[in-house]
């Protein structure tokens, strides 16, 4: 699901989240990943620490499984941005999805830095 | 009402009790009637909003985590969804310490309750997997919408390395991954305080000044 700020609400200090629309029954991990890459690029901290309290609350997750929805986000962030047929609004999206994303990415598989953005 | 990523109707409306309500609407499509191709943009709105519906229906085990869901209906092409209005309800403003906390504890507890539970029926659809690094390594130097700063020789050296890597991790890491995520752990708490407590503090502070 799309659980990201602007589908977001706290109600009696508990979330509620909105907008359904194409919930999947697969990875937790993908999930949680695509989230903390959310908090970044929304300005918060690191994705990987807003992803360790994510694991604090759950399951230790396989190094292996965080890399494989790194590794899954960042080629679909950017195939999508390379084939430029995305629509205005989703590219600006995806462009400030993506820093997080390869930069997460380049961390965890140990490649070179991206570059600035 | 706008925002959201769709072009679906959004209506605050207020019935003749006085509660305030959220309808959502979507009209069938002509062009893709039934498609949710998400790949080629051919998207029939009235699907995906159908599609919502189910979700909130086949999931009750979520209801705590989702808005109230009051009725649904279909009518003249169109399908409805009349929901709770949320504007009441603090939106996340800025990603604190204690907003990500409570976020990150509320989302491993949705996880938690659909731990080791079948997909209910009608819950349709698998996660995306398409050889994305084959075809940013076939594209070669396609700049597209990526940042102009990627267009330079390392980059794109980095790039198909990142691809060669990206395979293997992307293959690896959706293979035998337990799912789970273990229930007990979900009322952790730290040092007497829960991501609860940390918010209604930090909403506190915010409206008073103080600590």
């Amino acid at each position: 699901m799309d659980v990201r700020s602007d589908n977001l609400f706290v109600r009696d200090s508990h979330m509620v989240l909105i907008d359904w629309a194409n919930p999947l029954w697969c990875s937790v991990t993908r999930e949680s990943v695509y989230w903390a890459l959310g908090v970044e690029a929304e300005g918060g901290e690191p994705a990987a620490q807003a992803h360790a309290r994510y694991v604090a609350y759950a399951q230790p997750i396989p190094a292996h499984a965080i890399r494989g929805a790194l590794a899954r986000q960042a080629g679909y962030f950017v195939d999508r941005l390379q084939a430029a047929t995305l629509s205005n609004r989703l590219t600006a999206y995806f462009l400030t999805m993506l820093p997080p994303t390869v930069r997460w990415f380049a961390q965890a598989l140990e490649l070179p830095a991206p570059p600035a953005m | 009402m706008s925002g959201g990523y769709t072009p679906q109707l959004l209506c605050r409306l207020v019935l003749a009790n006085g509660r305030r309500v959220v309808l959502k609407a979507a009209a069938a499509s002509t062009d893709a009637p039934g498609q949710m191709d998400w790949i080629s943009g051919r998207i029939d709105w009235a699907t995906v909003l159908r599609a919502e519906i189910r979700a909130y229906r086949v999931l009750p085990m979520l209801a705590a985590g989702q808005p109230e869901i009051l009725a649904d209906f279909e009518e003249a092409g169109w399908v409805a969804l009349l929901l709770e209005d949320l504007s009441n309800a603090a939106r996340i403003a800025s990603w604190t310490g204690a907003t990500v906390d409570l976020v990150a504890c509320d989302l491993a507890a949705m996880h938690a309750v659909t731990y080791q539970t079948s997909p209910p029926p009608g819950l349709n659809g698998s996660l995306l997997m398409e050889p994305f690094f084959d075809r940013i390594a076939a594209r070669g130097r396609k700049l597209g919408n990526l940042p102009s700063a990627w267009d330079t020789p390392a980059t794109w050296a980095r790039l198909n390395e990142a691809c060669r890597v990206g395979v293997a991790a992307m293959e690896a890491g959706f293979t035998n991954v337990p799912y789970g995520v273990i229930p007990n752990r979900l009322d952790r708490v730290v040092n007497g305080r829960t991501p609860q407590r940390e918010y209604r503090a930090e909403l506190r502070h915010d409206r008073t000044g103080l600590v």
